[in-house]
């Protein structure tokens, strides 16, 4: 089957919809509708692995949260399971928003939204920057192992600061180079857009989210 | 009050970045601390993320700098499926007074940094208290439904209701002055050797 190619607009709009939705019906319904409407729309795009790894996290997590309920010691670690449950759907959904689309693309369809454009670049850069931190954070461990200094506990405040300093300065380095890239390619231009990666919405998105809004409302009947 | 540009706005987005994800680790360990633990969070976040406010209005100084910090945040929570549409609301009044008092001027006293950075996330800690203030009964069912036990709703709301609300406030609010105390102690001697180096 041909993995379908769905405008990441989808995607945003399900979960910033979905988590409001908790607010108008069932929790427990919008959870099971939650899980098997992320599981049918990875399938369709073809993200196996993204699935088995929903699946796995979410077993792992009621698992550890039916097993920690019951322990003393340990409950405040299962009603902590139970909040971040209910965002695993969603961070499936986000998590491919990372690592398929190019901002590039998160840039043509968040315009769409019409969202003001210093946010659409924010977010953009944001999203984009947030995986990074697991390398930079290695960059300066390594650094740190060079000049023989480590994080120790008994000096929290100065640990911390190995830590920040670094990732501040890193951030303002490369907000100097980002902007210069954007300049060049006319990011405060005071005109419409254009893009390579023109992301118009299709019958296929629309069918999916008039999908997912049956879904939502099937949660006003179930009681 | 200088206008912001796009300099600036990607700068405040590689510091959110940054603030987001400090902001998830602190999240996720004051859970430890039960439920008045979930209640002070935004207040635990901001003692480690005091530096990163700190360093928004050393390096970007703009009026809107807060305001779009949280805003990118919020949209980061939504998008992540954490959104909640009264939690927004209060944090985005928070982010806005913040811009009022410590984003008016190039280089604002750390006090006014220190009292915006306590607005800032007394805002985002009303999102967990609005809804015991104003929809209790239904939060309460809902989140049973969603699997916690009725103790621990209980619990939770007493440390977010009334006289307990109160203090939670404020200690949310006195841990986000020290984080920017702490951010300015840490930062000190970084920026001044930068302004010297500039001049």
């Amino acid at each position: 089957m041909k993995a379908l190619k769905i405008n990441p607009i989808v995607i945003i709009l399900i979960n910033i919809i979905a988590p409001t939705m908790y607010i108008f019906i069932s929790g427990r319904y919008l959870q099971i509708y939650l899980v098997s409407f992320a599981t049918c729309l990875l399938v369709l795009m073809g993200r196996f692995k993204r699935i088995l790894a929903l699946w796995i996290v979410y077993a792992l997590m009621f698992f550890g949260y039916y097993f920690s309920i019951n322990v003393e010691g340990l409950k405040f670690v299962g009603l902590f399971l139970i909040v971040l449950v209910q965002a695993v759907p969603c961070l499936a959904l986000a998590s491919i928003l990372i690592t398929k689309y190019n901002s590039a693309q998160l840039l043509s369809s968040l315009e769409t939204l019409h969202v003001p454009r210093i946010l659409v670049v924010a977010v953009t850069i944001t999203l984009k920057y947030i995986p990074t931190f697991k390398r930079e954070f290695g960059y300066i461990l390594e650094s740190m192992r060079l000049r023989g200094i480590k994080f120790t506990w008994k000096r929290p405040i100065k640990s911390f600061q190995y830590f920040i300093v670094p990732q501040l300065f890193r951030c303002a380095a490369l907000a100097e180079e980002v902007t210069a890239a954007g300049l060049v390619k006319g990011i405060d231009a005071p005109v419409k857009r254009t893009s390579f990666y023109e992301e118009k919405v299709t019958a296929l998105d629309i069918s999916i989210l008039t999908v997912f809004a049956v879904g939502l409302i099937g949660g006003f009947i179930w009681r | 009050m200088k206008k912001i540009k796009i300099k600036d706005v990607v700068m405040v987005a590689l510091l959110s970045a940054l603030y987001f994800v400090l902001y998830m680790i602190c999240g996720s360990l004051s859970m430890v601390f039960g439920a008045f633990g979930h209640a002070i969070s935004p207040g635990i976040c901001a003692l480690i993320t005091g530096t990163v406010m700190y360093f928004v209005s050393r390096k970007v100084a703009r009026f809107g700098q807060f305001m779009i910090m949280q805003a990118i945040l919020m949209l980061l929570c939504a998008i992540m499926g954490a959104g909640y549409i009264p939690w927004i609301i209060t944090s985005m009044i928070g982010a806005l007074i913040a811009d009022f008092i410590a984003s008016r001027e190039t280089k604002p006293s750390v006090l006014k940094v220190a009292l915006a950075s306590g607005f800032f996330h007394v805002g985002q800690a009303c999102g967990v208290f609005i809804p015991c203030w104003f929809f209790l009964e239904s939060y309460r069912e809902e989140w049973i439904s969603r699997g916690q036990t009725p103790e621990a709703m209980d619990e939770m709301i007493k440390y977010t209701s009334g006289a307990m609300g109160v203090i939670a406030t404020v200690v949310v609010f006195a841990l986000s002055v020290a984080g920017v105390y702490l951010g300015y102690l840490i930062l000190k001697k970084h920026l001044d050797k930068k302004d010297a180096m500039a001049a």
